[in-house]
């Protein structure tokens, strides 16, 4: 085993306190190892070892060691689990005599690739979860193992994976350890070194165990920062977060304990609650997923077209969610569901009052169950059927079940609708999200003004997780379980809420379909805009050739003088969509759902609701998700 | 616009394929698929899964693999494909089936690429329940027999059945096939539209006695499918 030789400043590299958060009090003898292999390929289908490293923080003693061992990869070694934890507890200081009881924290960053290093994989399979292609362990396995002089050892194990506590743009190991200061970025290698470390470590092995240990103590770093803002995040003292999720939950769910009355999260969240459950099984059926469709298929030349979004739309729609009443707790027995007593008959009525009076100034929480026909000349059909292989499709003749928003929206288009069945949940006065997403998205503001990007990046990340966790489990949807090797369901998250989850989709497609609608009714007044495709939060369109948009107009004055650069080197770059496209802008405000959005967005203090994501000159149109956007000095 | 080295590409959404380079030059191997009259196809490397690593296969440790993969470029028919690349939303969810059906069937079954004029023939057949047999000049004169007994405008009264089986020997129409063209309903616009379903319909219509100044195209009008595009086809 060969050591590293060089030691890391702690208070100097992590000046808050980190490891503190990473003490957890009943957590006696705990040793946090950060694990990493080398190897390279034998063939297409098999690699060799060639060596592991670990970097080990001692929770007890504070020691921190860093290691490299190597195998004998002439022979084709692997080490075992135990020969890895032996080698684990040598470098963190924990001698044979004291190993019993020990908690390990086995950190890696994408484990998949350290455990099928492992000769005896097979034995811990069956305990980890499958995430994100990578595994882990939601709860410690106990783990029983013997020295080579059949001593026996009894200790916990929990596996984690620094990847998937990090946002989408930054899992690479490489981009996440960016965040960090300077010294923990990883080495470099070149490609043909990464591709042939076994040479690498022939020529220069000084330069392999650089690279090798740094790998390790970085990634132990990482883990450390991570949990340190996850729970500065949070409020939280010294919880260890495995995922993003379960830290999305805790941190909305301190808020609703710290900002509501006692029992506030369970009645607008408990599935036990008596309406929720009346409710339910139609409320799953308006669950559907955001409308994504493509409107023209081939080559378009034009002055300009326009990509835009939805600023933070399904945190914009969540905003607008109020308290609802969905009734106080059913007392479930053995016969489960069968048992809920035979309350009050859904009123369509009720429906019909709230969508008469619907002005896009609060959101009702409101579903219908409609069979409908619009006029054979409506060009954007906005109500969806949904088919369990294609997703949504959006005939002029159907049956669907959809959100107060979207009936409201069809019948502007002069759509015949008959409701069969409705559920209205009454709001109140409270809004469930508001206050949440607002303190999320200043302190993300702050820490981008102070500089602190991997914080700003955890709280993007906390305030786009939290729509997917009250989705979570509404439909099924199947893993791969590993302890019988079949497939099974995910579960619902502590915040998953149907009816929630169902009306942030639908507004948000009553918003999309809302611009479709504005762009036709434009049209019959004269201009020529062209919708191209619409994806969830955003549409690509022509702009009206009657609207007088030159294209350097789209950006902002100081990226006008070299437009092919300023889209080359994108960001930031576009001015105001309603300065841009001032007619698509008045006429979008006309709109109940526009509005609504409009006014989630002004209540944060952003007078902002869509912006400008791409602008081109010419457009090939594939399909849905299949754009390419062409910018060329005509 | 021209797909060319000037041109640089600010957007781009693959339709979930994974194409090798940075961005522009992506977008223009995509743009330049969108026109292939194949189905091409092209390799894609990605890491082994756990779940290859733990079975039986082959693969027991995280290894680059290589895969080919076939550049899926087709429309997804979420909408009714129209002249000029424009289109417009489906009546039902089972107009969109069909379309949908057809669609890969083109693509999984034949092999093709499954433009929207293909898509648009078969599916229009499909709805009228019109199903092929036979070689593709089987099925052309098969409609033309139809349109000739049942007298579709511009087809009139040729004679007996005898007499029309003479005039088409040379096409291998017999009486029992003039028989039978009476007995299914004729639907307008089912036969493909190629050069040489034109030439036979030509041929039989100058063998029926015919005459046109206009290379029969009333005819033609009734019988061939009449596409949808115009410049839009990924066949340009």
């Amino acid at each position: 085993m060969m050591r590293a030789k060089s030691k890391i400043n702690y208070r100097e590299s992590f000046p808050n306190g980190e490891f503190s958060s990473n003490y957890i009090e009943n957590e006696e003898r705990t040793l946090l190892a950060a694990i990493d292999s080398e190897f390279t390929n034998k063939n297409a289908n098999e690699n060799i070892c060639i060596s592991w490293q670990a970097s080990t923080l001692n929770m007890i003693t504070g020691i921190h060691e860093s290691a490299i061992k190597y195998v004998d990869y002439e022979k084709e070694e692997r080490l075992t689990l135990t020969e890895v934890l032996f080698f684990l507890f040598a470098l963190g200081g924990v001698k044979k005599s004291d190993i019993n009881g020990y908690h390990v924290i086995l950190i890696a960053h994408f484990f998949t690739a350290e455990f099928s290093m492992l000769k005896d994989r097979e034995t811990i399979f069956p305990f980890l979860e499958i995430l994100y292609k990578t595994l882990i362990t939601f709860n410690p396995i106990k783990l029983t193992f013997n020295d080579e002089e059949e001593n026996e050892y009894n200790i916990t194990l929990e596996v984690a994976d620094t990847m998937i506590l990090l946002p989408p743009s930054h899992r690479s190991l490489d981009k996440a350890t960016s965040l960090l200061d300077f010294k923990y970025h990883k080495k470099e290698l070149t490609l043909f070194e990464k591709k042939n470390m076994l040479e690498l470590l022939h020529d220069n092995k000084t330069r392999f165990e650089e690279y090798a240990i740094h790998d390790a103590v970085i990634t132990l770093m990482l883990f450390i920062k991570l949990q340190y803002i996850l729970n500065s995040i949070n409020g939280t003292r010294s919880t260890r977060y495995k995922t993003i999720g379960s830290a999305t939950v805790k941190h909305f769910k301190s808020f609703i304990k710290n900002n509501f009355e006692k029992g506030f999260f369970e009645s607008q969240f408990s599935n036990k609650n008596e309406i929720y459950q009346q409710g339910l099984s139609l409320v799953k059926r308006s669950y559907m997923g955001g409308l994504n469709t493509s409107f023209y298929i081939g080559e378009m030349d034009s002055d300009l077209f326009l990509d835009i979004d939805f600023s933070s739309a399904y945190s914009s729609v969540m905003g607008l969610i109020q308290e609802g009443d969905y009734g106080e707790e059913i007392e479930f027995t053995e016969e489960g569901l069968k048992m809920i007593p035979d309350l009050e008959i859904v009123k369509i009525e009720k429906f019909e009052e709230k969508l008469g009076s619907f002005d896009g100034t609060y959101l009702p929480i409101a579903i219908a169950d409609a069979e409908y026909k619009f006029p054979d000349d409506t060009p954007y059909p906005n109500l969806c059927v949904k088919h369990h292989e294609y997703g949504l499709i959006s005939p002029l003749v159907g049956r669907t079940v959809a959100t107060i928003t979207e009936i409201h929206l069809a019948i502007r288009m002069g759509c015949k609708v008959i409701i069969h069945d409705a559920f209205v949940i009454e709001t109140g006065e409270k809004y469930l999200f508001k206050g949440h997403l607002k303190g999320s998205i200043d302190a993300r503001n702050k820490a981008k003004k102070d500089g602190d990007e991997l914080r700003q990046q955890m709280f993007k990340l906390l305030v786009n997780t939290l729509y997917g966790k009250g989705a979570q489990g509404i439909n099924p949807k199947s893993k791969l379980d590993l302890r019988d090797e079949n497939r099974k369901s995910f579960g619902t998250s502590p915040i998953t809420q149907p009816f929630i989850a169902s009306m942030v989709t639908g507004t948000l497609r009553a918003a999309l379909s809302a611009i479709l609608v504005a762009m036709d009714e434009l049209n019959k007044e004269g201009h020529d805009y062209i919708p191209i495709s619409a994806t969830t939060d955003g549409l690509l369109y022509k702009v009206s050739s009657k609207a007088n948009v030159k294209f350097p107009d789209c950006l902002k004055p100081e990226y006008r003088s070299n437009v092919k650069e300023s889209l080359e080197k994108g960001g930031n770059i576009f001015g105001v969509f309603a300065d841009v496209d001032p007619i698509l802008y008045k006429k979008l405000l006309e709109f109940p759902v526009i509005r609504l959005l409009q006014s989630s967005r002004q209540s944060w203090g952003y007078d902002e609701f869509l912006e400008i994501k791409h602008a081109v000159n010419s457009v090939l149109n594939i399909k849905t998700r299949g754009q390419i956007g062409a910018y060329n000095e005509k | 616009m021209k797909n060319d080295l000037d041109t640089i590409y600010p957007l781009l959404a693959k339709v979930g394929h994974k194409i090798i380079g940075d961005r522009n030059t992506q977008a223009r191997t995509l743009w330049e698929h969108f026109y292939d009259e194949d189905i091409q196809t092209y390799e894609m490397n990605r890491l082994s899964s756990v779940q290859e690593i733990m079975s039986d296969s082959s693969i027991s440790d995280i290894v680059m693999l290589s895969e080919e993969r076939k550049y899926s470029l087709d429309y997804d028919n979420k909408r009714v494909p129209r002249e000029g690349g424009f289109t417009k939303p489906h009546k039902t969810i089972e107009d969109f089936l069909r379309y949908r059906a057809v669609s890969n069937n083109l693509r999984t079954k034949k092999n093709i690429r499954a433009t929207t004029d293909l898509v648009d023939f078969y599916q229009n057949r499909a709805k009228h329940n019109v199903r092929k047999r036979g070689t593709n000049a089987d099925d052309c004169i098969r409609h033309v027999l139809r349109a000739l007994v049942q007298r579709v405008h511009p087809f009139s009264n040729n004679g007996t059945y005898v007499e029309l089986a003479i005039k088409l020997k040379e096409f291998g129409v017999n009486v029992d096939q003039l028989k039978n063209a009476r007995r299914t309903a004729f639907c307008t616009n089912v036969v493909f539209n190629s050069t040489s379903n034109r030439n036979l319909i030509r041929r039989m219509l100058k063998a029926l006695s015919y005459q046109s100044n206009n290379n029969y195209q009333e005819w033609l009008d009734l019988l061939i499918h009449k596409g949808i595009s115009n410049g839009i086809s990924m066949y340009n």
